[in-house]
């Protein structure tokens, strides 16, 4: 191991050395000239030499060239292209801010998207999109709340598993396969109102990326995608309220700067208000009922000096549910803390801390009214969590134009609480019950580079080493085969810190792209990625209460293998984007659960998980047009994803139940004038797989069906049309108040499309009513048929 | 506990939907369906007390799933009980596929019983131990108003009983509102104690009652095994597809041979009580 990241040290250093020649460095930072939030992917170009960089994600750039006076051409998708004459006789730091290039003075400006027009063609990466923050919000919603999810579920490769459900189904991997990352920390359950939106408020982001392939080395910790989000970091030039109000939302945003230029400040916050209809109602029913979730974003920003950059940003968001008695309630919280410094002028260092919780709580409350033990009997509490503390350190070396080099450390520990009863009052039948913690410690280094080979051919290799340890204090079990009760051979008690069982892996990435013409390449890339946590979720919805745990003795890391390759083409100066990709992915060690697997509160959970292997693999279509009056794109997704697992669906070969054929998504934006915007979508996916049964019988006075095997029939084809007007009034220029209203229809055409398909009694009744026959019937259940919705935004 | 929490999720999770939608959408529809038909496989449903009562085995076969009407009995099998103190119990059929000894039996705490089926040249078997049954203390009703945690007033019953400490132990309650079981087809109550302080007072029982109706409660013993089966009936008989629920599956039964349904013996106990004003 040592060895081979010393090989590849000398490789990366070597090659500058042979071309030695005295060069002096150019470096500094891309801005938004109003706003002064850093551009990302921002392009540097020496017009006397032709050669350009790309600004990384904290909007910095560096360049070497021989000393000399230059044209320095600035310039990023949707801003002027900047020229400034500059003489370099030593290294030199020198920031550039970029105005917009069009007017959308009218409109909540968010940049994020990757400033460079040609990115599709020109990255080393591939398999990854960019989320066009600012395009979004003119796109048709659900109830008016604008979600980054919803977004990416429309992008090709990424399956859906049913209607509102904000799972991420990622070129054929779990929805617990993706790293969902905060300002770097990670989001456990990114879900609100059990899926059907997202934590992200969309006021607060300044850009998401998914990768779905091709995850750089500086990444690790899940299989199958990388969900890169980041904050806005606020206005640093003068104060700015954003805000809107909205079908069962409203959401405000203040950002400015607390010293100009150098230090600002954002707060965001979004809270839904259906509860608060409920309350003003005085019926019984209705007392103590809790119906709400809420979001808060907040960030400060300091530029210490042209050296060193801080940040602190956190989230808080929080779902509760309360009615009838019964209560569930579950909250995440992240941290994140990070200084930018740069050494020299080609050393870009960033040192992060990073915290996250996730809490759920459920039970039956204590009866407020009624204090009798009739009323209280049941009443419980149950609690759980899951708290992560990381530091990272990560290095980018710019060591000439051909080399740009990444490594870094990390260290993280994990507090898993599985789960506490706790009784509530003194009429509770519950008694105090406690599972016994688990603790992890992640490691992990990497070293990669980014390196162009010559003018067609550039390559980003990288190799990561994560290395994982479960400790103690903990109760383990082990056994002798599958583990179940009967094959239990031992339980070994450890120490608080003592090593229980330690994991470790290689993960090699390499992306590469050959450039056929201006305007055209080809790419492909292999990774390999471990994963030593698991979700114990055996339900297509993400509920707060599936379990995270571990690795253990028994349950080892999951690992894959992905390869893909694809052709990218832009046509017309970069007004469209096409592009065509193939993957397959071996899953290695998944998670699948037995038959009837009990994963609520059990000890010995381990008992009810069984691995195998799973592999997924398709072509990717994906046209995008980004300029003009008419924007969108349109994607086209065939891939075919299957598992097996010993002791599940008795060891045969059976469908992933978001395994669908065919995906297709059409969304265009058109700009009739200056203050009408339409928009629409069409969504396609064929049918899911589910498990139907093939006959019935008579147990006792209970009907129950005979299912053959999992997953064999297919539900009818998911499609939905959505439509959109975005309105902006005429407002004076020099007004600082500004507003704009977005009319959405969710599915224009009123498509039942299935929810859950299930099995039910024909005739509703007890077994002794002359109605009940034991007949049954497959029904759907479907949620949204026709939704508008409407949006009030402004800004002042 | 456990499907209280995979049920009121559900519940609560739809609540919020409608809550969300003002009742705008969100519907069922029936969908047609074409499934293979197959042949029908063997159903036992057996039962051992240590009540004095005949022992009562119930045979039938499976039916397609979208057939119409009741599945056939089967009334030509060899039917036999056996404890493991070397004593057998032969069964007759009485009518309908069920069989049952020839005259009141009682099972024995502490004893295995195996039940050995033979039908048309196939035999099944099953084994399963008799376990103990704590007493139900008592039984009562009580009117109540509509609160924040019922919509419906009325009478309703309360049962109180107790669970041994330090014992890992599985029960199966049954309700009866004049004779008739209380709820619906798919109502299927069970409990392991894990959960369950050693004191279990003043538990609300399932339905609304009048004055005049008999409210009776059964609690049986459960093996591990037999506990399994109920709580697979349970996930299977109120699955929602799989979206908030675990993919369906089949509940895991103790009968050898190939055969479906579980042979049950039980320590049991009831008691009752008459609605007064």
């Amino acid at each position: 191991m040592k060895n081979l990241i010393l090989s590849v040290f000398f490789l990366v250093l070597i090659s500058p050395a042979l071309m030695a020649q005295e060069k002096v460095s150019l470096s500094g930072v891309v801005k938004d000239s109003s706003s002064g939030e850093v551009l990302i992917g921002a392009v540097v170009k020496l017009e006397e030499l032709n050669i350009g960089v790309t600004t990384n994600e904290y909007g910095f750039f560096s360049i070497e060239a021989p000393a000399g006076t230059y044209t320095v051409l600035v310039y990023g998708r949707g801003y002027k292209k900047m020229r400034q004459q500059i003489t370099l006789d030593k290294n030199t730091t020198f920031n550039f801010e970029i105005p917009e290039t069009v007017l959308v003075t009218k409109e909540v400006v968010v940049k994020g998207k990757k400033e460079k027009e040609d990115a599709n063609v020109q990255d080393t990466k591939m398999s990854t999109i960019q989320i066009d923050v600012k395009q979004m919000k003119k796109l048709p919603v659900l109830f008016g709340e604008v979600d980054i999810i919803k977004n990416i579920q429309m992008m090709p490769g990424i399956q859906v598993a049913g209607e509102g459900n904000t799972g991420l189904y990622v070129r054929g991997g779990g929805a617990d396969q993706n790293l969902i990352l905060l300002d770097e920390a990670p989001v456990y359950n990114a879900s609100h109102v059990f899926g059907i939106f997202s934590v992200f408020n969309s006021d607060a982001m300044k850009s998401a990326e998914i990768y779905k392939g091709g995850i750089p080395a500086q990444f690790g910790g899940r299989l199958s995608s990388l969900l890169d989000i980041r904050s806005k970091d606020g206005n640093n030039k003068r104060f700015k309220a954003t805000g809107g109000l909205g079908l069962i939302s409203s959401r405000l945003t203040l950002e400015g700067p607390i010293i100009k230029d150098k230090c600002s400040y954002i707060i965001s916050g979004r809270r839904t208000y259906a509860d608060m209809f409920l309350k003003l109602s005085n019926q019984p029913q209705f007392d103590g009922v809790k119906l709400y979730f809420y979001d808060l974003n907040a960030k400060i920003n300091y530029n210490i000096n042209e050296k060193n950059k801080v940040f602190l940003a956190g989230y808080f968001g929080k779902d509760a549910l309360q009615a009838a008695g019964f209560g569930i309630d579950w909250s995440n919280a992240t941290g994140t803390a990070r200084w930018n410094h740069i050494f020299g002028d080609k050393l870009f260092s960033n040192t992060t801390l990073v915290y996250s919780n996730f809490n759920y709580g459920l039970g039956i409350v204590e009866n407020k009214r009624d204090q009798s033990a009739e009323a209280n009997s049941t009443a419980f509490r149950w609690e759980s969590n899951l708290k992560e503390i990381t530091l990272k350190q990560d290095f980018t070396w710019f060591a000439n134009n051909k080399n740009e080099i990444g490594f870094g450390v990390l260290g993280s520990y994990k507090i898993y609480n599985p789960g506490e009863l706790k009784p509530q009052g003194d009429n509770s039948i519950f008694k105090a019950f406690k599972m016994d913690n688990y603790y992890s410690f992640d490691e992990a280094l990497y070293l990669s580079n980014k390196q162009k080979i010559s003018t067609r051919i550039s390559v980003e290799y990288g190799l990561r080493y994560s290395i994982f340890q479960n400790v103690g204090r903990d109760t383990v079990f082990t056994y002798n085969g599958t583990p179940d009760r009967s094959t239990l051979v031992d339980t070994l008690v450890y120490r608080r810190g003592q090593l229980i069982k330690s994991y470790s892996g290689l993960e090699p990435r390499i992306s590469g792209r050959f450039l056929i013409n201006e305007t055209s390449s080809i790419k492909a890339s292999y990774n390999r990625t471990y994963q030593y946590q698991h979700l114990l979720s055996n339900s297509a919805s993400p509920l707060p209460t599936s379990q995270w745990v571990p690795s253990t003795n028994v349950l080892t890391p999951q690992k894959a293998d992905q390869v893909a390759g694809g052709y990218f083409k832009n046509l017309k100066e970069n007004t469209f984007e096409l592009s065509a990709e193939v993957y397959y992915k071996w899953l290695h060690n998944v998670v699948d659960f037995k038959d009837n697997a009990d994963l609520i509160a059990n000890k010995s959970v381990e008992t009810e998980v069984r691995r195998g292997k799973g592999w997924s693999y398709g072509l990717e279509l994906f046209v995008r047009k980004n300029k003009g009056k008419l924007t969108g794109w349109t994607s086209y997704t065939w891939s075919k994803t299957q598992f097996n697992i010993p002791e599940v669906n008795e060891g045969r070969t059976y469908y992933a139940s978001y395994d669908r054929r065919h995906n297709v998504s059409v969304v265009l934006s058109y700009d009739i004038n200056e203050q009408w915007n339409i928009a629409g979508n069409w969504v396609m996916g064929s049918g899911r797989p589910i498990t139907l049964p093939s006959q019935k019988f008579v147990f006792n006075n209970h009907y129950p069906t005979y299912i053959p095997e999992r997953n064999n029939f297919r539900v009818q084809a998911y499609h939905r049309m959505d439509i959109s007007a975005t309105w902006h009034p005429k407002q004076k220029v020099e007004r600082r108040f500004k507003s704009y209203w977005n009319f959405s229809v969710y599915n224009v055409y009123m498509r039942k499309n299935p929810f859950t398909v299930f099995v039910r009694d024909k005739n509703e009744g007890t077994v002794d009513d002359e109605i009940f026959n034991g007949n049954k019937e497959v029904a759907k259940l479907w949620l949204f048929s026709l939704i508008p919705s409407v949006t009030y935004n402004f800004t002042f | 506990m456990k499907l209280l929490l995979v049920n009121d999720m559900k519940k609560y999770f739809l609540l919020a939907m409608i809550a969300l939608t003002s009742g705008m959408s969100s519907c069922t529809e029936v969908l047609d369906v074409e499934l293979d038909p197959e042949d029908g496989k063997v159903v036992v449903e057996g039962l051992v007390t240590d009540q004095l009562r005949p022992f009562r085995v119930k045979l039938s076969r499976t039916i397609s799933f979208s057939q119409e009407g009741l599945p056939p009995a089967i009334d030509n099998a060899t039917v036999s009980i056996a404890d493991d103190q070397g004593n057998t119990f032969p069964l007759f059929l009485e009518s309908n596929g069920v069989y049952k000894t020839a005259g009141a039996e009682q099972g024995i705490v502490g004893r295995n019983y195996t039940l050995t089926v033979t039908v048309d040249g196939s035999t099944y078997t099953a084994t399963d131990k008799l376990l103990a049954v704590p007493p139900i203390d008592t039984i009562y009703s009580i009117y109540r108003t509509i609160d924040a945690t019922r919509f419906e007033e009325g009478y309703y019953a309360y049962a109180s009983s107790t669970d041994p400490a330090n014992e890992e132990n599985y029960y199966l309650y049954k309700f009866y509102r004049n004779n008739t079981p209380v709820g619906e087809p798919s109502d299927v109550y069970i409990n392991d104690d894990r959960f369950l302080s050693s004191n279990i007072a003043a538990v609300e029982l399932p339905g609304t009652y009048v004055v005049g109706d008999l409210v009776k409660m059964e609690i049986y013993s459960l093996t591990r095994k037999s506990y399994l089966f109920y709580f697979g009936l349970a996930s299977l008989l109120n699955n929602d597809g799989g979206f908030f629920s675990t993919p369906p599956a089949n509940a895991p039964g103790n009968i050898e041979g190939g055969a479906l349904g579980l042979f049950q013996a039980s320590g049991l106990t009831s008691d009752s009580v008459l609605v007064a004003p």
